[in-house]
């Protein structure tokens, strides 16, 4: 992509996002200068933001980064931090967590399996030495309980 | 606000030990849910009556923290965790008006109220330099122009709103409520004058008595009045009726719970409001002990569901 | 009792066995929880205040307020190595502390951190002994109409803070911004943004924002080359040198004066304070043209900044009751625990707790220097684990750090999305801080200013008729048009 069509489309995806919050306030009310009310700042902000938004695509130029990438990993990091959401109250924080590091060292970053579970679960266990046992965070202990 | 390691197991273990826990409650620790973060109001009342029942019951009882939403993710949480006995919570005003205005999706009588507990009493606070030196004072500017005199509430839909809202009606005067993020917000703002009076609860504004940039109390919202006071008039020496008197805090538990349950529940949290160091602690903060339990409590409840909801209506935050 | 004897007497009470323990427990618990990103330390004083219960009130007072301000030195330490802001209080050290870390200076860095938090530390506590009753009465002076101008001025100098094009800071502003509006209303009570979802009705917390904007979207730029570029690795002494000393000092001392008086004013505290010293380098320094790339000035204002900020907060507490930040409530919470209610009379009916706290600070202070300076050699060999051991290392933290701020999942869930929402930022050519600033900024600005128009009943000239307000006002005008200004004219030497 050339530096001004990453210019437009980073414009064109704000003026719709402008459009969404300013739909999302449209309820709110006004109020006057005497009493602003709720919806005042919200609209405000999305014609601001729409405004900024069109200037950017208009005139922006935005260089990308030198090097190549690659999206395929970035998919695959958001994608094993969500599952830890999704699992950590049911599985419990050790295994968990155990599970993301050695999920990340594996296949993000290509460490060999049996030292990624090593040094996994190891890491996994002083990290739930320092916030649980040394610093009183309730993290959910799930199976070990 | 954490999600303790005891609440979670009390939930899961529930089911199996309901019917064996029937034979001997309470069998093992209590955990009582607290829908606010540590160090609040309602926490601190919560944190000295589970001392007081845990000598009554014989078993420990853990404090939970769920705060958010003025109450409501505590109180949803808790809803949903087991009616066996070992789960309690913290009830109060915030409840009815969480109920009514959405926030909460249940009806505030989707819970086992097992009693009332302590009061709370607002006071009208003014900076002491206000040239407003009696509630006479006070009133006669209110009414002499409307939204003349500013009064400070602790947010908006906070029982303090609520209370300004009231005392405006029953003054017949138009007040300039504006409301501020809390009650340390609102101290802040009457001490420098921005504000020309503010509703706090009586324990808020005791340091600040007698000061020469402190506040002065013009009156207090309590029936009865005030013994730490002395001097100032109630609303209702001033034919000023129907303005709410303060937070009120109650202890509860998830709905249906089992008969005999209740029963030793209840016979227990009436000998815990007697406990001395609960008075004691009752006292040092500026509370009164406000026991109610049965049909009366049930009686208070309805009451307090239409009058917050009225009030809650005129200011229009209700569903 | 002149302040003299008072902090003697203070002394005497803060070097109790008792006190004294408490207090470097409290430094220590404060230093781990400003090293790791998102535990901050008002929830740490959350979960330690039942402890405290059984504690006598002087020593549950001195461990409460260790955390505190020995939270502000640790904060500094993850955002120099891995531009992951340990506290919000130090997302502008983010900026040149890392990039002094990239050139292989993390050692200086860090303890120029160290060194400026304890020089404004150590000097704040010394004001706050002597001057507290009259800076108490500044927080007064702060009403709805200087405060929404205050944070005028700092959304203003916010959006020129970077180095890049205006607009895209501005976009990134109003973003925060309306970030900033969801959740529930304080002025009306009314849901904004919200959906129907009870977990955003108090709004989007910070922590996961800048933990997914930075931590997460740090770690995301770095896996997404394909030849990762090159790892920094110290070089040189581990300690400043005489030029970077030199640059440092008057930074610092700007930063901690500068923290000092923001700390006093109610919402202010530390995040604030950190950042108004940082805008003021920019404007002020002598080395201002390198900000950005690495300037000591950047590290050291800022964080002497909130440290000072940190222990004036006190200021407000101490004299008038009033808690001036989250942190403070808990404190004040603690006392209360005790039936100690905080007043005007507190120095002359509790001096223990009033004289026995500030000279804890200075023991709390020391104790945290000769902890820190140590740790920085540890700190510096961190940068030379591989990047497969620390890449997941950050990425768990984070989580973790969301995760405890309110103990539901979805707060890690949102890390994870502004995580990614900062990569697509970056991407498109947006720097996250503004948005992240304009977040902290956001809401005090808008309650402030409606607060200010209702009770001046609507008339808005209430912004000029105010002299610090209408100070405040010009100097954001000023802010806004100056740099317009001097664009038209050739910049003079």
């Amino acid at each position: 992509m050339t530096a001004r069509g990453r210019a437009i489309l980073g414009g064109l995806s704000l003026i719709v996002l402008a459009a969404l919050s300013y739909w999302s306030a449209a309820d709110l009310p006004v109020g006057s200068l005497r009493q602003p009310g709720p919806g005042f700042l919200p609209r405000v902000l999305a014609a601001a933001l729409a405004v900024l938004a069109a200037l950017h695509a208009w005139r922006g130029q935005v260089e990308a980064e030198p090097g190549e990438t690659q999206q395929r990993p970035v998919i695959l990091v958001l994608g094993l931090m969500l599952a830890w959401g999704a699992l950590l109250t049911l599985l419990g924080f050790l295994p968990t967590t155990a599970l993301l590091l050695i999920g990340l060292m594996r296949l993000v970053w290509q460490v060999p399996a049996a030292r990624a579970a090593l040094y996994g679960s190891a890491a996994a266990l002083g990290l739930w030495l320092l916030f649980v046992k040394l610093l009183g965070v309730s993290l959910p202990a799930g199976l070990l309980a | 606000m954490r999600l303790d390691r005891r609440g979670v197991l009390a939930g899961m273990a529930a089911l199996p030990l309901a019917a064996r826990a029937q034979d001997k409650y309470p069998s093992k620790p209590l955990t009582l849910v607290v829908p606010f973060d540590a160090g609040g109001g309602t926490d601190q009342v919560g944190r000295a009556f589970a001392e007081a029942l845990k000598a009554q019951l014989g078993q420990p009882i853990a404090v939970q923290n769920i705060g958010g939403a003025g109450g409501a993710v505590g109180l949803t949480r808790l809803s949903g965790m087991a009616a066996d006995g070992y789960t309690l919570g913290m009830g109060g005003g915030f409840l009815v008006s969480a109920s009514l205005r959405g926030a909460l999706k249940l009806p505030a009588n989707e819970f086992s109220h097992l009693a009332r507990l302590s009061q709370e009493a607002f006071v009208l606070g003014v900076p002491a330099a206000s040239p407003l030196k009696t509630m006479q004072d006070f009133l006669a500017a209110a009414r002499a122009k409307p939204e003349a005199v500013s009064i400070g509430t602790a947010g908006a839909g906070a029982l303090t709103h609520l209370a300004a809202q009231a005392l405006g009606d029953a003054a017949k005067a138009k007040l300039n409520i504006v409301h501020f993020a809390g009650g340390a917000k609102l101290l802040t703002a009457v001490l420098g004058a921005h504000a020309d009076a503010g509703v706090f609860s009586q324990v808020e504004v005791l340091p600040q008595l007698n000061q020469p940039n402190g506040v002065r109390v013009l009156a207090t919202f309590t029936r009865a009045p005030s013994a730490k006071l002395p001097g100032v008039p109630t609303l209702a020496s001033l034919g000023l009726g129907g303005v709410p008197e303060g937070p009120w805090q109650g202890v509860l538990a998830p709905k249906g719970l089992p008969g005999p349950v209740r029963a030793v529940l209840a016979g227990a949290v009436a000998k815990a409001q007697s406990d001395p160091q609960w008075l004691a602690f009752l006292d040092k903060n500026g509370l009164a002990p406000s026991p109610l339990t049965g049909a009366a409590y049930d009686t208070f409840l309805e009451d307090e569901v239409k009058t917050i909801g009225a009030l809650l209506k005129a200011v229009g935050l209700s569903q | 009792m002149t302040p003299f004897d008072g902090l003697l007497h203070g002394l005497l009470v803060a070097v109790q066995p008792l006190h004294l323990g408490f207090c470097l427990l409290g430094v220590l618990v404060g230093t781990a929880v400003g090293v790791l990103p998102g535990l901050g330390p008002a929830a740490t004083i959350a979960l330690l205040l039942p402890a405290t219960y059984r504690l006598d009130p002087v020593a549950a007072a001195i461990m409460l307020s260790g955390i505190y301000y020995g939270s502000q030195y640790g904060g500094s330490t993850t955002a120099i190595l891995v531009k992951v802001p340990g506290e919000s209080s130090s997302l502008v050290t983010c900026y040149d502390g890392h990039e002094m870390a990239r050139r292989g200076r993390a050692g200086a860095a860090l303890a120029i951190a160290a060194l400026a938090s304890f020089a404004a530390g150590t000097l704040a506590i010394l004001g706050l002994g002597l001057v507290a009753p009259l800076v108490g009465r500044i927080a007064l002076a702060f009403g709805p109409a200087e405060y929404a101008m205050l944070m005028l001025l700092g959304l203003v100098l916010v959006a020129r803070l970077g180095q890049g094009p205006v607009v895209p800071a501005l976009i990134m502003v109003v973003l925060g911004l309306m970030l900033a509006t969801v959740g529930q209303d304080p002025v009306s009570g009314l849901e904004r943004h919200t959906f129907g979802i009870q977990e955003l009705i108090d709004g989007i917390d910070l922590v996961p924002v800048f933990l997914g904007m930075y931590g997460v979207a740090e770690v995301l730029a770095q896996i997404e080359r394909r030849e990762p570029p090159p790892r920094p690795v110290p070089t040189g002494r581990l300690w400043p040198s005489r030029e970077e000393a030199r640059a440092a000092v008057p930074a610092a001392a700007r930063g901690g004066a500068i923290g000092f008086v923001l700390g006093v004013l109610p919402g202010g505290g530390a995040t604030l304070a950190s950042i108004a010293a940082y805008l003021a380098e920019k404007r002020f320094a002598a080395g201002r043209d390198r900000l950005g790339q690495g300037a000591v000035e950047g590290v050291a204002a800022p964080e002497a900044a909130n440290n000072a900020a940190a222990t004036s907060a006190f200021v407000p507490l101490l004299t008038l009751g009033i808690p001036a930040n989250g942190v403070m409530a808990m404190i004040l919470a603690a006392l209360t625990l005790h039936g100690l209610r905080p007043g005007p009379q507190l120095v002359t009916q509790q001096p223990d707790l009033f004289w026995g706290v500030i000279a804890s600070m200075y023991v709390g202070n020391l104790a945290l220097l000769v902890l820190n300076l140590p740790l920085v050699g540890l700190f510096v060999q961190l940068l030379r684990l591989p990047y497969a051991a620390l890449g997941p290392l950050i990425l768990v933290t984070c989580l973790i750090g969301a995760f405890a701020v309110t103990g539901h999942a979805g707060e890690a869930v949102l890390a994870v999305a502004f995580g990614a929402l900062g990569h697509g930022l970056r991407k498109l050519g947006f720097e996250p801080t503004p948005l992240v600033l304009a977040l902290v900024l956001g809401r005090p600005f808008e309650e402030a200013l409606r607060q200010a128009l209702q009770l001046a009943r609507g008339d808005a000239t209430v912004f000029l008729t105010k002299p610090i307000a209408a100070v405040l006002l010009a100097a954001a005008v000023l802010a806004l048009v100056a740099p317009l200004l001097l664009k038209a004219r050739p910049r003079h030497g």
